[in-house]
């Protein structure tokens, strides 16, 4: 049974290969997936710790108030990270994932804007001080590089 | 009186329908009824849901589609199917690109759908596709159990 600082372990592991993919401007379908299977165990440490919900009771589950600000940006990273994986055309009409988002929005607006927030939003919530701590230092030393 | 299945389930048989059921809510009032009164109650609540639902259903299509009116500027296609046993508002854009605002704004229509109490007993997720032929949103439509909203090109 998994606990909430497994969640975590795999939310910063995920973080860590999104990193990796970010160099790499062809694999931004995949940034994007991994985005969001990072927020997915983020949120999992959350609400649902010891067990994984289906995808309606964990939606649910974040539209309520208390989760809310998570939710808004949850639902773009979801909603991306499914067309990343579930659209396909086979009538010639190819849809490339590039052209709907390119690596630099992706970096941009999906990782620095959407997953930062559900960050920030999560180390709030997740009443854990260390893995709290762990969750944003993870997502600054991968994403947010000093400044000389 | 009623068997306890293995499960904890209560079995109220239609062939004891003169047997009487005492049911304690947790305001401690009492309620004693013949099992077929009790099966009685249950086919009128279960006719009440269904009106229920029928009148959000109708009320969550109207709202849906002035949604999608007030943004055909941007819209292509526009479908309510099911997916994952709960409805889907699927949107299909006029753009290729992601469009940050335009999730914005289909989040807020989402959690106004979730928060209204006109909407309680609807559970709704929406999904926004970029520009796409029929082969691609198809896939996302459960056959037979979709609507498409029609009359609302921009063009």
């Amino acid at each position: 049974m998994p606990s909430k600082a497994d969640h975590i372990q795999l939310a910063l592991h995920d973080m860590q290969v999104v990193g990796h993919l970010l160099l790499t401007p062809d694999y931004c379908d995949w940034t994007t997936t991994t985005a969001f299977y990072s927020a997915v165990h983020i949120v999992e440490a959350i609400l649902f710790p010891d067990h994984s919900p289906d995808h309606v009771t964990r939606e649910e589950t974040l539209k309520v108030q208390l989760y809310q600000k998570i939710w808004e940006h949850f639902r773009p990273l979801k909603n991306a990270s499914e067309v990343a994986r579930y659209l396909e055309d086979k009538s010639g009409h190819t849809v490339l994932f590039k052209n709907y988002l390119s690596a630099n929005q992706v970096k941009q607006t999906m990782v620095m804007h959407h997953l930062n927030q559900i960050v920030k939003s999560a180390s709030k919530l997740i009443n854990n001080t260390e893995l709290s701590t762990a969750l944003r230092a993870e997502f600054a030393q991968q994403f947010q590089p000093p400044t000389a | 009186m009623c068997a306890v299945a293995q499960q904890g389930v209560y079995h109220l048989n239609w062939s004891e329908k003169e047997q009487q059921v005492v049911i304690e809510p947790s305001d401690h009032s009492k309620f004693v009824m013949t099992m077929e009164e009790v099966i009685e109650a249950c086919r009128i609540y279960s006719k009440e849901q269904r009106l229920c639902f029928q009148v959000q259903f109708t009320d969550l299509l109207n709202h849906l589609g002035a949604w999608a009116y007030a943004h055909r500027e941007k819209i292509a296609k526009t479908f309510l199917t099911l997916r994952e046993s709960r409805l889907l508002f699927l949107v299909v854009t006029q753009g290729k690109a992601y469009d940050d605002e335009f999730e914005s704004e289909l989040t807020t229509l989402d959690l106004e759908v979730a928060h209204s109490d006109g909407f309680s007993g609807i559970s709704l997720s929406v999904q926004s596709l970029p520009n796409c032929g029929p082969h691609a949103y198809a896939s996302f439509c459960k056959p037979g159990a979709t609507i498409q909203y029609g009359g609302m090109s921009a063009k």
